[in-house]
């Protein structure tokens, strides 16, 4: 049959045109390196809510894996970082996940967001990548062994800031609200457990929202004298600012992520005075000469998730040089590791999680 | 390693050649343009995930996914029977608004948009299929099932009064046949096998969330149905093919994912959008749309 | 007072969705087919301003004003590489509807990968305060929003039911082969109605844009709510429409006092399949001729 052959044929032509696409792919691959490289596999942001956090941290891996490079890589390879976007949508996440494992044969895995890793934890178990994740969730490395948290969780942020409220500003009246993410959610969930006083409501917003009015109504309704909001990116600072146009009063404070640029930005005029809990010490040494060295490369200063994506690779870095790439032999390195010298300081790891101070700060 | 990359190319082409036919039932055989299947597909994941997660055994998750999936075809039906062509086209892609609405809210069930992470692989007969290459056997074989069933479905006696329906509705009435009943019986088994589709996908890919199941998702399966042909299972096979494979050249061109992803939804509405205009027929059909 | 601002919410809302439905109403009523690509119109236009103003540099009155006429260009671009060619093959309303739906993804991804999935901001207004009154909060571009739709809904209807074209138009809406026998041409009236109406669509990517900020499918969204108003006040009908859209507006904005917030789309959805299902031509019920 005539027509039956002709799409027959079609197939079969696009077919051997991906065969040739893959084909093409490899010997370029080849060809560029000649010697064998470490690969690690970066699972970002790269677009949607929380792209400047993916942009930061993409840009703290690469620097750091310039450096490692430049000084004569790992015994002698170089380190390839090959970077996949997550779109902050843990499906997209899944298919990264699969394609830097399956395909490229990567030995190691860093990443943010939690609501892409949570997803991502079995899979990283079953295929034993050592992964160092960006993500304050409180149950993200539970049943794992591959797995490092490199922030401060949802628990410690909660805690700080839960005491300055009550403490230091003696205000015991909060309401929360809280991005419909596994993030947010779990900062809420943390602040109720712990915070002393009274909470007068919990709203949730969307990540993709716009228009947030009617929460703020409802909000505003229960006079609250302090709002915590669980959230980050530009739908974070959207609600700051309609919350100052709808003339809510309360004094508003929220995690690391409320004082990162995208936010600000969104926000506008109305992020004065917003409280936050910071864990980089831009007092210490390590850390002005980590911006010097950002700016001059980048043209823009670092955003907390450059300090914490030149850190995973550094970490993992170190850990494969003195280890070799057996997954067991890098997370048992990784687990005891004490007073390494990182961009923002002595880091030690305990319990699998990078430990971080934290200290309480208002944007001015 | 260029193994894994086309077996989960292959595993795409099994899903939604199982979710193709399914519409295709509807669209080309029953004449009933429904909008809304989606939701269909939505339901039998959900169903199968949550079961999934609770530790009941495989089989049933996959079954009782078509089978829920099947009642709301039922259900579906009953309001939407006497809607002609647009309003139908209309009220279905309503029903698949609400659908997507409840997964999103309902969030003591569904877990709203943080999703349903975690499923596990299916286990059947004590094999566990929780590598690639063994899903694909498995995808294989219930799509290979499921076109058999529908092959005898259409070709069978009902088929050709479902075909009369499509045609002419008011005659196959007249005829002295019970239009409603044929119509509902089309709508559920074409939700039946949205249904098991979706169990499939949502044991394929460990995670679902209410992202998944918009109107964006029905894009590729209706340019599948349209392009394939209406009424042509044959037509059916090559389109899921074709239009899985297509976009995927761009990934090697080099374009990064953020490219590739719009690249792809555009390739579809516009390979629609010439069909309709230059081939209404498309490859293998018997009839046009209305 | 909470029940002001409620319906001062509503309003504004309606206000947004009228301004979607009115022109996809119009298209309707005469072209006799659901022309979702309006969406699209609605989306460039708020992009395309975007462009200009935030890109570009142009100023804010030449930018918008550009992106209104294109946004017209782009609705007859649509109307005349597209539904024309398919109604030249007899095609049915139906395969219109499954174009208009192909357009309008196909101009919504085209956006995502021209601009990003990020949400944009037209930095035009710096600093909103809002007034107040009676305890109820509205900023001074809501209260243009509110105006400029009223404005624009009393200039539409005044050329619908006063000037000759505005005739024409009834008449080919009403009933076409007559209208075609006493000289009028229909093909150019649909042209007509797709750059009137894409126009009205491109104000509302505009105000959308400034009041709301831009994301790919904000066309899709606003399409549905528009969609929906449409057919609560009877999708034939331009004046039912818009009134749909207000009853929408109010009744999302009361309906998410006593629900969770999650639920304001849901009561969008529920409403149109209720209606869809059970009074399909609306609540002002005009729909002349029922092919």
């Amino acid at each position: 049959m005539n027509k039956t052959t002709k799409i027959i044929l079609l197939v079969i032509f696009i077919v051997i045109i991906i065969l040739a696409g893959i084909w093409y792919g490899e010997i370029k691959k080849s060809k560029e390196k000649g010697k064998e490289t470490i690969k690690i596999g970066a699972i970002l942001p790269l677009t949607g809510n929380a792209a400047k956090k993916g942009e930061y941290e993409a840009q703290g891996a690469l620097m750091a894996v310039e450096e490692i490079n430049s000084q004569g890589g790992i015994k002698g390879k170089k380190i390839e970082l090959l970077i996949e976007d997550s779109g902050t949508d843990p499906k997209k996440g899944i298919s990264a996940f699969r394609k830097l494992v399956e395909i490229d044969k990567v030995s190691c895995l860093i990443g943010g967001l939690s609501s892409v890793g949570m997803p991502l934890k079995d899979l990283i178990e079953e295929n034993k990548i050592p992964t160092i994740w960006v993500s304050a969730h409180p149950d993200f490395l539970t049943g794992t062994k591959y797995i490092f948290r490199n922030l401060p969780t949802s628990a410690q942020f909660v805690e700080a800031l839960s005491n300055f409220i009550y403490q230091e500003f003696k205000l015991s009246k909060i309401g929360i609200l809280y991005m419909n993410d596994d993030y947010g959610v779990s900062l809420k969930d943390e602040f109720e457990k712990i915070f002393p006083g009274t909470i007068l409501f919990k709203e949730q917003y969307d990540k993709d929202g716009k228009d947030f009015r009617t929460q703020i109504i409802k909000a505003k309704e229960k006079n609250p004298e302090v709002i915590f909001i669980a959230g980050y990116g530009t739908a974070t600072g959207i609600l700051i600012k309609q919350l100052r146009e709808m003339e809510v009063d309360a004094q508003l404070c929220g995690p690391i992520g409320i004082a990162q640029v995208d936010t600000k930005k969104s926000a506008g005029l109305a992020i004065k005075g917003v409280i936050y809990p910071e864990f980089i010490d831009n007092s210490k040494e390590e850390v002005k000469k980590f911006k010097e060295k950002y700016m001059a490369k980048y043209g823009q200063e670092p955003g907390v998730d450059s300090f914490l994506g030149y850190n995973s690779i550094k970490l993992l870095a170190y850990a494969i040089e003195k280890s070799g790439l057996d997954p067991d032999l890098i997370v048992d390195t990784l687990s005891n590791l004490r007073n390494f010298k990182s961009a923002s300081g002595m880091l030690n790891i305990k319990n699998k999680e990078v430990r971080y101070e934290i200290t309480i700060k208002k944007i001015e | 390693m260029i193994s894994g990359y086309f077996i989960h190319l292959l595993i795409l082409i099994g899903i939604y050649f199982i979710l193709a036919i399914s519409l295709q039932l509807a669209v080309g055989f029953a004449g009933l343009l429904n909008l809304g299947h989606i939701a269909f597909f939505c339901i039998g994941a959900y169903t199968s995930a949550l079961l999934a997660l609770n530790n009941f055994p495989f089989w049933l998750c996959f079954l009782l996914a078509g089978i829920v999936a099947m009642l709301f075809g039922f259900l579906l039906s009953i309001p939407t029977s006497k809607l002609k062509g647009d309003y139908l086209a209309l009220a279905t892609m309503g029903f698949s608004f609400v659908i997507y609405a409840v997964a999103l809210n309902w969030t003591s069930l569904t877990r709203g948009p943080l999703g349903l992470p975690g499923i596990p692989k299916p286990t059947l007969f004590g094999i566990s299929f929780s590598d690639n290459f063994s899903f694909l056997i498995l995808i294989a074989i219930i799509a290979l099932i499921s076109y058999l069933i529908v092959k005898k479905i259409t070709t069978s006696p009902f088929g050709k009064v479902l075909e009369a329906v499509r045609d002419d509705e008011l005659a196959t009435k007249v005829l002295g046949k019970n239009t409603f009943k044929i119509k509902t019986y089309a709508l559920g088994i074409s939700a039946f096998f949205a249904g098991i589709a979706g169990s499939l996908y949502a044991h394929y890919i460990t995670f679902i969330d209410p992202s998944s199941f918009t109107l964006l998702q029905l894009i590729p399966v209706l340019c599948i149905v349209i392009i394939g042909g209406l009424a042509s299972l044959k037509g059916t096979i090559l389109a899921t093919i074709i239009l899985v494979l297509l976009p995927e050249p761009l990934r090697f061109i080099g374009f990064p994912s953020s490219i590739v992803g719009p690249a792809r939804q555009m390739i579809y509405a516009l390979i629609l959008l010439l069909i309709l205009l230059y081939k209404p027929k498309g490859f293998y059909g018997k009839v046009e749309l209305e | 007072m909470i029940a002001l601002q409620l319906l001062i919410n509503g309003l504004i809302a309606g206000a947004i969705y009228a301004l979607v439905a009115s022109g996809f109403a119009l298209i309707y009523s005469i072209c006799k087919f659901v022309h979702f690509a309006h969406g699209a119109t609605i989306a460039f236009s708020a992009y395309f301003l975007y462009f200009l103003f935030s890109n570009l540099g142009l100023s804010f009155g030449l930018s918008v004003v550009l992106a209104i006429v294109f946004a017209s260009l782009f609705g007859y671009g649509m109307n005349f590489f597209v539904y024309k060619q398919l109604r030249k093959r007899k095609a049915s309303s139906t395969t219109l509807l499954i174009a208009s739906f192909a357009l309008l993804i196909f101009f919504e991804s085209l956006i995502l990968l021209l601009f990003g999935a990020d949400v944009k901001t037209i930095g035009f207004i710096k600093i909103t305060k809002g007034l107040e009154f009676f305890g109820a909060i509205i900023t001074p571009l809501q209260i243009f929003i509110v105006l400029t739709s009223f404005v624009l809904f009393a200039l539409l209807f005044f050329f619908i039911k006063k000037t000759k074209i505005g005739k024409a138009m009834r008449a080919v809406a009403d009933n076409k082969e007559v209208a075609e026998v006493v000289g009028i041409s229909s093909e150019k009236i649909y042209s007509l109605a797709f750059i009137i109406g894409s126009a009205i669509a491109g104000v509302a990517g505009i105000l959308v844009g400034l009041e709301q900020n831009l994301e790919p499918m904000m066309g899709t969204n606003l399409m549905i709510k528009g969609f929906t108003g449409a057919i609560i006040g009877g999708i034939g009908s331009v004046p039912g429409a818009i009134l749909g859209s207000f009853l929408l507006g109010f009744a999302e904005n009361f309906g998410i006092w006593f629900l969770p917030s999650g639920y304001k789309d849901a009561i969008a959805f529920v409403i149109l399949f209720i209606f869809l299902l059970f009074k399909p031509q609306g609540i002002l019920g005009i729909k002349k001729k029922y092919e």
